[in-house]
């Protein structure tokens, strides 16, 4: 079938080597000529040919002979818009057309994929003659908007590249996200044609609560109006009630407690709603409007939408421990001294992700409240990700505080190297140069786990204990490639950590049989670390390879090896699983983990390395006094003398002209240690105070007279600045951008000119951008912030600065409802005849039936999907032949040497052949005789050879040349022997006979020639020719 | 005209021939391969990870894989039909054997227990109570099943107690043998078996990375192969199935490769190598072979079955 589709040619890649055909081929085959003149006549020209075609060959080589395939298959990509805007609906319809156009247009060789798309394309079929009916999506899609630029890339990206090629696409033509028609052009470009099926859609009585806007700033005790903006496409009765929301507490809006009947006009209604703010605080409030049954609105989504204020109060800190009640002594104080703190405790971590504690703030709406935030001795492991991320953007952005305080859970001690956070404070967790305390090493063993994306866990997880550990820790992994290997071999981690955390990027770990080999494997390999004073496996498995032996568990507790396991649930709840390596980790020290999530698998990782890696703690009794160097700003009025502390968490000064370090500590000797250093971050400042707030290492502080004095003003210098002049931000989202407008007028209220202005924008997944405002009138400055499609909160905070120091910090946000999919109100059909008229293709219509079903057969036949174009040139697949022509030149060359120097006997050949086709005959008595007789007559010619033979060893030695040695002359005859008889031959004339190699040297000639010796000994000055 | 040059010459053209064709014969011994079939998928039809498979008399190939459902494929690889098994788990069976009376016997290794199934998908009974255990009558993770001439089932385990059960047709148990070790007649993980005409079981002991065969009394007869790379030996044997003319195929899961056996435990040949072209494989776990020697490897990690002759 294939043949019936394909054709094969050939093409030479650079023609102009050809012209080494011209000027070697004929001097060779001249010179050929003479040189192999002695071959005869048929040799030589078999040689002449073979050595032109050898050349030949190597030339079409280098000329980049190639063989052309032609096709005439077709490979068709289905696109298949899942995202919201298409109406669920239409699911079905999309699907059977497709299953309809490739069973029913596709020939058997033609090749048919489908991909399906919304944010991003995901490829459902890769492309593929054998085609199963699809019943359903299999993928999952982000389905809140619309890239069908992406879907077109991602299609022309999966073309095979040997067949024709053309991309069906079946979608509203509503797009949120990249340019279509930019990707259409570049199909077109390609030779790729698009067809297009528009799923047509109108949503008339569409009701959408469009925003709901409220002051960004408000005070205590002010009565605020809030608006509610809805737009509705008919005239529509419903409901609308607002809610509050602050501190994670929803209750309706005071004064909106029952839903209020509204009637809405065609177009933009505003409902406003007065809202008096008692309490500081940060809320968000949300409208809703349900609307009257039978309305005609279908979405429920867009029928609601949020705003938010904040309303300042006293100054205010959050402060996050690991342990409860560990800095009541702190939390007194500053209360003492006028502050108010709100104490959380951080979660511990175990298999089912983080447990206990309270909940942390996981948006940056959640941290407005606060104007400091504390870390006070948390590890890392309590924080997702995001909220890293979110502490370090509160201060760099949002110009809050943050303050870390040591412990043995801090610093670099809580694995918080490397980290957001440790970008935001003063000093690096990284030691330089360092007395090493107590080195470790971790071997990690991965079995691939069958846990969904059990790959991508494994990496992200080998990769976070690699980050966590120190530099002078050792770390080595071992995986199963067929079986147990080092994927790198356990070494201090130094310089080499960026080349392992590549090696774990190109991973793939295998479903290793048994325990044991790799256990054993790790267990060698810590053995000799003998400067490591922890050495610890980890080993993840879902549990079910063979369980290891006892042997094994009793060498490794023997060798003080720890093993920590992880058990990936990847099998339920399996007491079998739970039991091998729960005992594995009790028999050897270690901790088990049963993870039933796997989002909190990286999480552990930290910890086990956190916890064996503590390089980074010095503690010594008695307690030392640190220096306070000199009074910086938040130490102003502190007397010099400190008390003593008996343990900081090392760190080292950031390289910034930022960083100030007023207390430091002497000890350990050899390395500048911070006790408490400052600096300003973006918009905010931090602070880091390396010993503990008096629990554990800094006992003597708490007693100290001036320990309430000291921490206020600390904390107070961290706080986020307060707001001045007179300032209006605000805020107004369209078409997916955010347009940011100043108005700033003075205490006089005239305007505030040449003011620069600038800050950044926070999306809601936490990356941000910065913001340049540009003067657009007097005292009017303005921006636009692109690409604000997401839903969710965007902060934005805008840093100031004018004549004669004048500056400060305004700040806003805008909330994102609900993706702008869900603002479609129709489809857009002109975009898809835009991308099918610019990339040749059709625009293929929905036919229906007279009772309303889809007519797909007539769809079929308006056009065939899977029918190349004519005018198209068909597709080329090109295979360089330089291989197979080198392999054939040096066969024949070896050829070419073969005929050369081998003569073949013609004679005997045909002879031989003549035996056995008469043998084959049946006719063998012949060939028998002659056989015979020819042995006969070889018989007669040996005899005859021999007594020659012997007549002449009797009468004529051989001739010696008196230089030789009598060894060498014993060599030289034999060598002479089976030389072959030359006509010229300087020998006596004997019969040729004689010098045949099937004679042995005879006993007389031995005897002869030792008496010759003899001879020559006695009397070496005489000359014996030995006759 | 010198008589010896005829020999040289053709003793020449003899050895460029060989050396040609051996460059070109030995990599398609090596790689030569009849029909390589396989979509990555959760669909009916595509295959995610398969790990068992076995043949029928009508060469149909059953074949489980990760998402717990049994599919039949003709011997080019079209879709026949499939079906799940009753309990739902990341992990599916990992054990296949059509038995002398054309039924599916199945070891549906997280659910501890072995499932009997007619050819067309119909459920008929299930050997063990579904509960985890080392008791008689009680599976750690069922690995293989083989039926005797007498209808007994033999049922290979692994996990805390690495032994073979052996079950009346009725089901009810009999006797056991083996342990988790390394000495002869323990095991370390049995992954598969196969069972001859004279009811000789022959046992991948796979981490022991060895063939154990044993009388059906559980009397080990004959041990072969130790772990590495040589022909005759072993890396962790994932299946093994008889072929004709007494041959025994050997999956190797480390070696990721079949090795063929004479039943005495003399290696006659090996095919395949590591890769994803065809013709090579990525940790195998299983193979099935027809009556003509036909070979199908169920080449997991590529998602895909290979078929060949060796």
């Amino acid at each position: 079938m294939e043949s019936m589709l394909a054709r094969t040619a050939t093409a030479i890649g650079r023609p102009w080597w050809l012209i080494l055909l011209v000027v070697c081929l004929p001097p060779v085959v001249l010179m050929s000529r003479k040189s192999l003149a002695g071959l005869g006549k048929t040799r030589r020209a078999a040689a002449i040919l073979i050595r032109s075609a050898v050349i030949t060959l190597l030339v079409l080589a280098l000329a980049r002979l190639q063989a052309v395939r032609i096709s005439d298959r077709m490979t068709t990509l289905f696109l298949l818009d899942v995202s919201q805007s298409v109406p669920r609906e239409w699911r079905g319809p999309m699907l059977e057309y497709i299953n309809q156009a490739i069973t029913r247009q596709k020939r058997a060789d033609d090749l048919a994929g489908v991909i399906a798309f919304g944010k991003e394309p995901r490829i459902e079929v890769p492309p593929t003659p054998t085609f199963n009916r699809i019943q359903g999506l299999e993928t999952t899609i982000d389905a809140e908007y619309t890239d069908l630029s992406a879907a077109l890339k991602q299609a022309l990206a999966t073309f095979p590249e040997d067949t024709a090629r053309r991309i069906v696409l079946l979608s509203d033509g509503n797009q949120n996200r990249g340019d279509a028609i930019e990707q259409a052009s570049a199909a077109r470009r390609l030779g790729v044609e698009i067809d297009v099926v528009p799923i047509q859609y109108k949503y008339d009585r569409e009701v959408l609560v469009e925003k709901v806007s409220i002051p960004p700033d408000v005070k205590k005790g002010e009565t605020v109006d809030i608006n509610v903006v809805i737009r509705a496409g008919e005239p529509t009765k419903g409901t609308l009630q607002i809610f509050q929301k602050a501190d994670n507490y929803r209750s309706p809006a005071p004064g909106n407690e029952q839903p209020i009947p509204i009637t809405l006009e065609r177009g933009l209604n505003v409902r406003t709603l007065k809202q008096t703010i008692t309490e500081p605080n940060f809320y968000t409030f949300t409208a809703e409007f349900i609307p009257e049954e039978g309305s005609g609105d279908r979405r429920a989504i867009n029928n609601s939408a949020e705003g938010f204020t904040m309303a300042r109060g006293a100054a205010q800190v959050l402060l996050i421990e690991g342990t409860r009640g560990d800095h009541d002594d702190l939390v007194k104080a500053l209360r003492s001294k006028g502050i108010g703190v709100t104490v959380m405790v951080a979660p511990r971590i175990d298999g089912s992700g983080a447990v206990g504690g309270d909940a942390l703030p996981t948006d940056l709406a959640q941290l407005q409240p606060y104007d400091t935030v504390v870390l006070a001795d948390v590890p890392k492991d309590s924080f997702t990700d995001t909220q890293q991320k979110l502490l370090e953007s509160n201060v760099h952005d949002m110009g809050a505080g943050l303050v870390m305080l040591g412990g043995p859970n801090s610093f670099g001690a809580g694995g918080w190297k490397d980290s957001p956070v440790e970008k935001a404070l003063p000093v690096d967790m990284q030691i330089k140069a360092m007395r090493v305390m107590g080195k470790s090493a971790l071997a990690l063993i991965m079995h691939a786990s069958e846990i969904a994306e059990g790959n991508y866990w494994q990496k992200v997880i080998a990769q976070q204990a690699i980050k966590t550990l120190s530099n002078y820790d050792y770390c080595g992994l071992i995986h199963w490639q067929g079986q147990e290997a080092w994927l790198f071999p356990l070494r201090e981690i130094g310089a080499t950590r960026g080349s392992m955390l590549r090696s774990i990027d190109r991973m793939t770990p295998g479903d290793m049989p048994d325990f044991d080999p790799s256990l054993q494997m790790a267990m060698k390999g810590l053995v000799v670390k003998s400067d490591a004073m922890t050495k610890h496996i980890i080993i993840i498995s879902d549990g079910d390879p063979t369980p290891p032996t006892p042997a094994v568990i009793r060498a490794l507790a023997a060798s003080k090896v720890t093993v920590t396991t992880v058990l990936t649930a990847a099998h339920g709840n399996d007491q079998s699983a739970i039991n091998v390596m729960s005992n594995l980790a009790k028999q050897t020290k270690g901790r088990f983990y049963n993870v039933t999530n796997p989002r909190a698998l990286p999480r552990i990782y930290q910890k086990e390395a956190r916890i064996i890696s503590r390089p980074l703690i010095f503690e010594r009794k008695p307690p030392w006094t640190p220096n306070l160097i000199y009074a910086s700003e938040p130490l102003n009025g502190i007397p010099a003398t400190l008390p003593g502390i008996s343990g900081i968490v090392l760190t080292s000064l950031k390289e910034s002209e930022l960083v100030e370090a007023p207390m430091m500590s002497p000890l350990p000797t050899g390395q500048p240690n911070p006790l408490l250093a400052h600096w300003t971050y973006g918009l905010g400042r931090s602070v880091a105070f390396t010993s503990d707030a008096g629990r554990r290492w800094a006992t003597a502080w708490t007693s100290w007279p001036n320990y309430a004095a000291f921490w206020s003003q600390v904390i107070r210098w961290s706080m986020r600045p307060v707001e001045r002049g007179n300032l209006t931000i605000n805020l107004r989202r369209e078409n997916g951008k955010v347009k940011v407008v100043v108005d700033a007028l003075d205490a006089e209220n005239q305007f505030l000119n040449f003011l620069t202005m600038k800050g950044v924008v926070v999306r809601p997944d936490l990356t941000r951008g910065t913001v340049e405002l540009a003067q657009t009138a007097p005292g009017h400055y303005e921006a636009t912030i692109e690409g604000a499609e997401a839903s969710g909160n965007y902060f934005v905070n805008i840093g100031y600065r004018g004549a004669k120091g004048f500056q400060g910090v305004v700040s806003s946000g805008v909330s994102v409802p609900y993706s702008d999919e869900y603002r479609e109100l129709r489809a857009d059909p002109e975009t898809l005849g835009s991308i099918a008229s610019l990339a040749g293709g059709e625009t293929i219509e929905w036919k229906y039936r007279p009772n309303q079903e889809v007519d797909y057969q007539a769809m079929l036949d308006s056009r065939n999907v899977f029918e190349r174009d004519k005018n198209q040139p068909p597709p080329k697949s090109y295979r360089d032949l330089w291989p197979d022509l080198l392999f054939w030149a040096s066969f024949l060359f070896l050829l070419d040497v073969a005929v050369r120097r081998i003569a073949p006997d013609f004679d005997r050949i045909r002879a031989g052949f003549v035996t056995a086709w008469t043998k084959l005959r049946g006719d063998e008595a012949v060939g028998r005789e002659e056989y015979l007789d020819k042995l006969k007559s070889r018989k007669a010619d040996v005899v005859e050879r021999i007594e020659k033979s012997r007549a002449a060893t009797r009468f004529e030695p051989i001739p010696r040349d008196p230089a030789t040695s009598p060894g060498e002359s014993v060599v030289a005859a034999e060598r002479a022997r089976e030389a072959p008889p030359r006509g010229d031959s300087s020998k006596p004339s004997i019969s040729p006979g004689a010098a045949k190699p099937a004679e042995p040297e005879s006993y007389t000639d031995r005897l002869l020639r030792a008496k010759q010796k003899v001879w020559e000994d006695r009397n070496p000055g005489k000359k014996d020719d030995g006759k | 005209m010198n008589r010896s040059f005829p020999r040289l010459l053709f003793a020449s053209i003899g050895l460029i021939a060989a050396c040609a064709c051996l460059s070109g014969c030995e990599s398609k011994a090596r790689s030569s391969v009849d029909k390589v079939w396989g979509i990555h998928g959760t669909r009916f039809g595509w295959l995610d990870k398969p790990r068992v498979a076995a043949l029928d008399s009508e060469d149909r190939l059953y074949i489980t894989d990760l998402t717990d459902r049994i599919q039949v494929f003709d011997r080019d690889g079209a879709f026949v039909r499939g079906w799940h098994t009753p309990d739902f788990n990341v992990d599916g069976p990992s054990g296949l054997t059509i038995d002398r009376l054309g039924r599916l016997l199945v070891a549906d290794t997280h659910f501890y227990r072995v499932l009997v199934y007619s050819r067309e998908g119909e459920l008929l009974f299930q050997i063990g109570d579904g509960v985890q255990g080392t008791t008689p009558g009680r599976f750690g993770y069922p690995t293989d099943v083989v039926v005797d001439k007498a209808g007994n089932f033999y049922v290979s385990e692994y996990g805390e107690n690495d032994r073979i059960q052996v079950f009346s047709p009725k089901g009810e148990w009999l006797r056991q043998w083996g342990g988790h070790g390394t000495e002869p007649g323990s095991f370390l993980r049995p992954r598969a078996m196969a069972i001859d005409e004279n009811d000789h079981i022959y046992v991948a002991d796979s981490c022991n990375h060895r063939v154990q065969v044993f009388d059906a009394r559980g009397n080990l007869v004959g041990m072969w192969g130790k772990r590495g790379a040589a022909p005759g030996e072993m890396s962790y044997p994932y299946d093994v199935a008889l072929g004709p003319n007494n041959d025994l195929y050997v999956c190797e899961y480390g070696n990721q490769r079949v090795q063929k056996f004479s039943r005495e435990g003399k290696s006659l040949g090996i095919w395949g190598r590591p890769g994803r072209a065809p013709g090579e494989l990525n940790n195998p776990w299983a193979l099935a072979v027809d009556r003509r020697g036909t070979v199908f490897v169920i080449d997991s990690n590529n998602h895909r079955v290979q078929r060949f002759h060796m």
